[in-house]
């Protein structure tokens, strides 16, 4: 069991409902191992007190969670993670993780700002996805 | 309801303050009191908080009218926007007093919310800045535990962090208690994420009293134009339609669901729904018929 580690940050500039950043934030923190299965989320109260937004809007996202089969409710408990979201795989994710980091310092070794650095994985993730498709439509 | 009042009305002089003020809202909701200056808002939480007596009209308040009885004033809780205290004591030594009159004052809680808000509890208050001044008045009045909490203008002397913190402070409190908040501003704005009831009175009456939730899915925007007016006015079905031309764009106020579609319709944000609401004109299926006829 663990507590205190998911803390939800809503962002007021974006046009993302606050409910839904929450989900987001969540199934993110689940694919990337932050939280685990049997973790607690906050409490309703302190996701409250700490982003300073409506019961409601807190209850929304964990309703969400629960019809979703990632969270439940337990009375007296909290709520509880009792499932992973479609595709999230910790592991996997960190190893890739690492992999992509070691590459990016890599880069800075070579000189290679930051900027670079992001605008050339942006680019190569845009390319690659492009020639997928291409392959995909070939295939038929 | 833990608030209600009907037809409630307060005159100054010949200056009718407020006229007719008649809403409502749940035990347990979070609800912005907001309008212009003047617009009445400080008026009617006195007259809540059984400071300033009504001309007419009925007032319910945590379950009785306002009056100077000790068991409802230990249920509600109140602090104008001077927020007024004994400047010669600390916050811990208010509290000390506190704790003497009231039987449910929950000193502990005070001590770790002065504490989240990095406030000396031992510093006098007359040493406090402003905005730590205002922010001890309401931690105060969360102290004694009430079922109603009125704020007048609760953070606008504050800086953005204090804000969202006491902001913070004050909604778990009310969802842990159930209690109802009712907290005025000049606008919406850092209270969009933390109410879900909106009251907005203009020179002394009601122009709205709904949830966040039934504004949010009844507004949006459309494009101003000849061709958008006529739809929307043969569409008009039930009284409560209406639109608002903001310029370039109009309000519309609607529960069709076709209609957002065929207008490509935008969403509304609470604060323009309240601009509008206060600034433009409406526009109804009445009105219409009247122009017509």
């Amino acid at each position: 069991m663990n507590e205190g580690k998911l803390h939800f940050s809503i962002d007021r500039t974006t046009g993302v409902p606050p409910y839904l950043q929450i989900v987001e934030q969540a199934i993110e923190a689940l694919h990337i191992g932050k939280i685990v299965l049997g973790d607690h989320l906050p409490s309703v109260s302190e996701v409250v007190r700490v982003a300073a937004i409506n019961a409601n809007t807190v209850m929304k996202a964990y309703r969400e969670l629960e019809y979703a089969g990632i969270a439940k409710a337990l009375q007296g408990v909290g709520t509880v993670i009792v499932g992973l979201p479609q595709g999230a795989n910790p592991e996997l994710f960190e190893a890739y993780r690492q992999r992509i980091e070691s590459l990016l310092l890599q880069g800075r070794q070579d000189g290679l700002s930051w900027e670079t650095l992001s605008h050339l994985a942006n680019s190569t993730i845009r390319y690659s996805k492009a020639k997928e498709a291409v392959n995909d439509d070939n295939s038929y | 309801m833990t608030i209600a009042t009907e037809g409630l009305s307060k005159r100054y002089g010949k200056s009718a303050a407020l006229d007719s003020v008649t809403f409502s809202v749940p035990k347990g909701s979070i609800s912005a009191l907001v309008g212009k200056n003047g617009a009445g808002k400080s008026t009617l939480l006195h007259i809540l908080a059984g400071l300033t007596r009504a001309d007419s009209g009925k007032i319910q308040v945590d379950g009785s009218p306002p009056s100077q009885d000790p068991h409802w004033l230990s249920g509600v809780g109140f602090v104008d926007q001077v927020a007024s205290m004994p400047s010669n004591l600390t916050p811990l030594g208010l509290s000390k007093v506190g704790r003497d009159l009231n039987s449910t004052w929950r000193q502990d809680k005070l001590l770790l919310r002065l504490d989240e808000l990095e406030i000396p509890s031992g510093r006098r208050i007359s040493k406090l800045s402003g905005g730590q001044k205002h922010a001890v008045a309401v931690l105060m009045a969360l102290a004694k535990e009430p079922s109603v909490l009125l704020l007048d203008e609760p953070l606008a002397s504050l800086d953005p962090i204090t804000r969202r913190a006491l902001l913070g402070i004050v909604l778990s409190y009310a969802y842990e208690k159930t209690a109802a908040i009712l907290l005025s501003s000049h606008l919406v704005g850092d209270l969009e994420r933390g109410c879900d009831h909106i009251v907005l009175l203009s020179n002394g009456t009601v122009l709205l009293s709904q949830t966040t939730e039934e504004l949010l899915g009844s507004h949006f925007w459309a494009a101003n134009s000849n061709e958008n007016r006529t739809l929307i006015r043969r569409i008009f079905n039930s009284p409560s339609d209406y639109f608002i031309e903001m310029d370039a764009k109009l309000l519309v106020c609607s529960s069709n669901e076709s209609l957002r579609y065929q207008l490509e319709a935008r969403s509304a944000g609470l604060e323009e729904i309240v601009i509008a609401r206060m600034t433009g004109k409406r526009v109804t299926a009445e009105t219409t018929k009247a122009s017509e006829a």
